[in-house]
């Protein structure tokens, strides 16, 4: 999958609000209000992938955004239960080396997990750090064969 | 028949097979080894063993009470059972005793069904560059970490696991934080594994070759940045020399 398709993800898939009504039915007495609370994160959650991090806001009493930078991710887990995986969907947990053991970042409801892991972890620290490195010498390595074409014209 | 049921079951619950190779050359895969599987069921054994110790216990000493309670003051004890009818009470313990039987046989089954996938379906997955945990069969989790992050690499052995040539080998990331076991995202775990020590000196050895493991970075990608800067450097002074000479 292109990385711009994924740059360009902005809501999570309409299944979500299916995994969050059958979430909300598995809590016995108080679905009615959990579904209320699921219903509202569905509506306003969105999501944004640039350049340098993706974010992720929701929420409508408390609203609430999280902003992380691809290069501070520390490691990317996908979780799915038995519902999810019928629905075809899956958490993508993205974790930085701040001191909370659990997720900073929830990506949940998009069909394709799988790509959104694989686009996160290559802009990861540590994964794809030589391109940084190459680039700059491969521009210098240019020059220099520019040099040697001028050198070798004028002679 | 047990294959039919097993593929009947993993479909619908939809577990995904082998997991996507994580980025990086050099791939090696390891998978739980029988003893882990053992293991499980030994562990699984052990607990029944002392559940049902306790349900003795517990019976017993409610025996004695109503024993006890019930006892006439001054007549002749009379304990529980010589109160009811013995008839109906043996219609009653019997239908007891299949009902909890034939549960206890269910859970029994569905657990060692349980454990067996859950053994089958286990991956780690390490390259040069990074390494991806597969395992659950009702929850499926999938880590993925890159070696530039990790921070610690420990085994983890109890006795039965000795006894059984497996031990877990646990890789830690920066961060952490007093998780309960199994809910903290910072460690990794590579349950029930043959050999522990050769994939934790393998692993040791590619953290080693890693640049920038931890926070020592090391300055190997300067060195052919300041390579290519020194071609271009002699590249304009013979350019510089061959002008001269022309003039």
């Amino acid at each position: 999958m292109e990385p711009s398709k994924i740059l360009a993800i902005t809501r999570p898939h309409p299944r979500l609000l299916t995994q969050y009504v059958l979430q909300a039915l598995l809590a016995g007495p108080l679905s009615p209000l959990l579904l209320l609370i699921l219903y509202f994160r569905y509506k306003t959650m969105e999501y944004r992938f640039d350049e340098h991090g993706v974010s992720k806001r929701f929420g409508i009493l408390i609203r609430r955004e999280v902003n992380l930078t691809y290069a501070r991710i520390q490691d990317i887990h996908i979780g799915s239960g038995p519902i999810q995986r019928w629905l075809g969907l899956a958490d993508v947990q993205v974790q930085t080396a701040s001191g909370n053991a659990g997720a900073e970042l929830v990506i949940e409801g998009l069909l394709e997990f799988e790509q959104v892991r694989d686009f996160l972890y290559a802009k990861m620290r540590g994964v794809r750090d030589d391109k940084h490195v190459d680039e700059p010498v491969a521009l210098l390595r240019e020059i220099r064969d520019e040099l040697r074409a001028t050198r070798e014209a004028l002679g | 028949m047990f294959a039919a049921i097993r593929n009947r079951v993993m479909g619908m619950l939809r577990v995904p097979g082998e997991p996507h190779d994580p980025e990086g050359q050099g791939l090696l895969v390891f998978r739980a080894a029988e003893g882990y599987y053992r293991y499980r069921v030994a562990m699984f054994w052990l607990l029944r063993v002392v559940v049902l110790m306790v349900f003795v216990y517990v019976g017993f000493v409610a025996v004695l009470i109503t024993t006890a309670v019930l006892a006439e003051p001054g007549g002749k004890k009379r304990g529980l059972f010589e109160r009811v009818d013995p008839g109906a009470l043996h219609t009653v313990l019997v239908v007891v005793a299949a009902t909890l039987g034939t549960l206890y046989l269910a859970q029994s089954i569905f657990s060692w069904a349980l454990m067996r996938l859950d053994y089958e379906l286990r991956w780690y997955k390490v390259t040069d560059r990074s390494l991806r945990i597969r395992e659950g069969v009702w929850f499926v989790r999938e880590m993925t970490m890159s070696f530039a992050n990790i921070q610690n690499i420990s085994i983890v052995q109890g006795p039965i696991q000795k006894a059984l040539n497996v031990a877990d080998l646990v890789v830690q990331s920066a961060g952490g934080g007093s998780g309960e076991q199994g809910k903290n995202l910072h460690v990794g775990y590579f349950r029930g594994i043959a050999e522990a020590e050769k994939v934790r000196e393998l692993i040791l050895e590619r953290l080693r070759r890693h640049r920038d493991t931890g926070l020592g970075d090391h300055d190997d990608k300067r060195v052919t940045m300041e390579d290519a800067l020194r071609e271009v450097r002699d590249e304009a002074r013979a350019l510089h020399a061959a002008m001269a000479r022309r003039a």
